[in-house]
């Protein structure tokens, strides 16, 4: 039996269902993050977990209690809001310490409780601050300090660092993630940011119009996308998509406006021959990273046409137009700096690499290469 | 900003001065009248010799009944306030947070909006004849009581707006943090609308100590408040005018010393959900 577990749990504002049926486990101790574009529900399923939002069907059990109808000031959950909601008219150890008074907490106890969470959070010498006194950083963190003293059940995290510039928001990432270690604490996470998804979470639930579009490791949901809209939304740059007919005899290739060779492996052919039929209307997709430059006379590769370089640094990309969309390029190492960037116009020959691609049902938007 | 810029002459400040020209001018003719002597206001003498013998009569002799006027007011002001701020705060609150059904809430502000425009005068007889057949006419709990309906509405928005400007999310956070919804008015919208309540019971204060109508047909003359009793230094035969006049200034002075107070938070409540 899972820690927190969502059963069929639904939610409809009069008839539009916002959230058709959602199942949903989570293990004590475990980091997920709920992450999908805005509108996609995720933070209205945290708001239903908190009890902020009442559910409209199905059951939501924390350790095998049923708390559907509990009231949020007994569910013994925390949850930082993207605003923090620090209350303006107390100092941040009244914040911090707010919920223990009112759940009538010995003082020596929580005067331990306080300085334990202001010594992890390095609020020393802020402890009499209003909120309006304290930078953006130092109110995340009395949020935080807020929902620790109090050992919930429940971490719950609404956006909470998408009011931080970026520097502190990949410091506050790390912090936020070694707390939870620290605490062995269960946390919920809802973000749009992938890569705050990416970077923390044990798994991700990737939600869209209010549906679970797959769950799993940050691995799982980048190598091994379900369906179409999963491999799009995580990456950066994005997935590279290519429509077409699916060749089968020989090598596997992609036949439409391009011609792209679809090098693969015995397992991922054996795959592709199951799911696939000759000819079938696919959309191959290929991650920046998992395009090569070929010699301009290889088989199955073709032109791009670069448009745009980004040099990031460690790495760089370069962008072209084809079909009317953008397709971008990881460049490998040695035309990745200074003088050896590819130029506006440069011509590039591209090829994919073995068993990185995938291809996706056109109607459907499942992903064809990966075993059904 | 430059001292020149804020007292020059452009079109915005001579608009301000000539409006508080306006509002200044009778106040100051008047505060005048109430240190001349009956016979220079007769005469229209612009200068004359100061005298207190308009607010000794007013105040001290036997004859004046106006320091219990003036306490009637006050007794009737500030229960009323007290009342419509208590009722206020937590309609709003209830309206605002507590997602009462949606008719609840168009039923009672649309009455709130509808009361608002019709003017006092209407409900007048109906309320003398109900207060005398309930044997309650001249009583403080009548005046209080119309105080209080007449009040209210203003006050309801007021609060209404201010109760919008507390974000919805430190409800909630005090939701999660174990309060119910009592204490999380006591403990948290309470403390943050200290600005609304003064601004709207300000408001409400001023409204009540003011009023004419009100007490005109519902007091009697143990009841009578200060704005009826300046009304009646103007008498068959003879006007009082240095009386009229000093009891005037008197009447002003906790409305003026209330928005000195009270004026930023008046201001601010009057603004609420208008700007960010």
């Amino acid at each position: 039996m899972s820690y927190l577990e969502l059963q069929n749990v639904s939610k409809s504002y009069g008839a539009q269902a916002v959230i058709p049926s959602i199942d949903l486990q989570v293990e004590a101790g475990e980091f997920l993050c709920l992450v999908g574009p805005s509108g996609s529900g995720k933070s209205t399923l945290l708001r239903m977990i908190a009890g902020l939002e009442d559910i409209s069907g199905g059951a939501i059990r924390v350790a095998d209690q049923d708390i559907s109808n509990v009231d949020p000031s007994d569910r013994d959950m925390a949850m930082v809001f993207q605003s923090y909601a620090l209350y303006p008219h107390m100092s941040v150890a009244d914040n911090i310490t707010f919920a223990l008074r009112m759940r009538g907490m010995d003082k020596a106890q929580i005067e331990e409780r306080l300085s334990q969470a202001i010594r992890m959070l390095k609020l020393d010498g802020l402890e009499n601050r209003k909120p309006k006194d304290l930078s953006g950083g130092q109110r995340q963190r009395v949020a935080m300090g807020r929902c620790i003293v109090r050992q919930p059940k429940l971490f719950l995290f609404d956006e909470p660092l998408s009011n931080l510039d970026a520097k502190l928001r990949s410091q506050t990432r790390h912090q936020i993630r070694h707390l939870h270690n620290e605490l062995h604490a269960t946390s919920i996470f809802v973000t749009h940011d992938q890569v705050e998804a990416m970077t923390m979470a044990d798994r991700i639930a990737l939600l869209n119009f209010g549906e679970i579009q797959q769950v799993g490791s940050p691995e799982e949901l980048y190598l091994r996308p379900r369906n179409r809209f999963t491999a799009g939304f995580l990456g950066s740059p994005e997935m590279n998509f290519f429509s077409g007919r699916l060749r089968m005899d020989g090598e596997l290739a992609l036949e439409g406006p391009l011609q792209i060779a679809l090098p693969a492996s015995e397992e991922r052919r054996a795959v592709v021959a199951a799911r696939c039929r000759p000819g079938q209307e696919v959309d191959l997709g290929v991650r920046p990273e998992h395009l090569a430059l070929a010699p301009g006379d290889a088989e199955g590769s073709f032109a791009l046409t670069v448009q745009t370089v980004e040099w990031l640094g460690a790495e760089a990309y370069a962008f072209g137009e084809m079909q009317g969309q953008e397709v971008g390029l990881r460049l490998p190492a040695e035309r990745a700096n200074g003088e050896s960037l590819p130029q506006p116009d440069e011509v590039l020959s591209v090829s994919v690499t073995p068993d990185s691609w995938h291809i996706f049902d056109r109607e459907t938007g499942e992903n064809l290469a990966l075993p059904g | 900003m430059k001292s020149s810029k804020r007292f020059g002459i452009t079109p915005g400040n001579l608009v301000a001065w000539g409006y508080a020209l306006i509002i200044l001018g009778p106040m100051l003719w008047i505060v005048s009248n109430s240190f001349k002597r009956q016979i220079d206001i007769l005469m229209g003498t612009t200068i004359s010799p100061g005298t207190l013998v308009n607010y000794r009569q007013l105040l001290f002799s036997r004859q004046s009944d106006f320091a219990q006027n003036l306490l009637n007011s006050g007794i009737v002001a500030l229960s009323a306030t007290v009342i419509v701020l208590v009722i206020a705060t937590l309609a709003a609150f209830t309206i605002v947070r507590l997602q009462p059904p949606k008719w609840a809430v168009w039923l009672l502000l649309g009455w709130a909006l509808v009361f608002h425009m019709l003017p006092t005068l209407t409900f007048l007889g109906s309320w003398y004849v109900m207060y005398s057949n309930a044997g309650l006419h001249g009583s403080y709990t009548a005046l209080i009581l119309t105080q209080v309906v007449q009040n209210l509405p203003t006050t309801l928005f007021l609060m209404v707006g201010f109760m919008l400007a507390i974000p919805n999310e430190l409800i909630q956070a005090a939701r999660l943090d174990g309060c119910s919804y009592g204490q999380v008015f006591r403990r948290i919208v309470l403390p943050l609308s200290f600005g609304g309540i003064a601004a709207a019971g300000s408001l409400a204060f001023i409204n009540a100590w003011s009023d004419f109508a009100i007490a005109l047909n519902l007091s009697n003359r143990d009841t009578m408040t200060a704005p009826v009793a300046i009304a009646t230094f103007a008498q068959e035969f003879e006007v009082q005018y240095g009386a009229m006049a000093a009891a005037s200034v008197v009447s002003m002075i906790p409305a003026l010393v209330l928005i000195l107070f009270g004026q930023r938070y008046v201001i601010r409540g009057l603004m609420a959900g208008a700007v960010k």
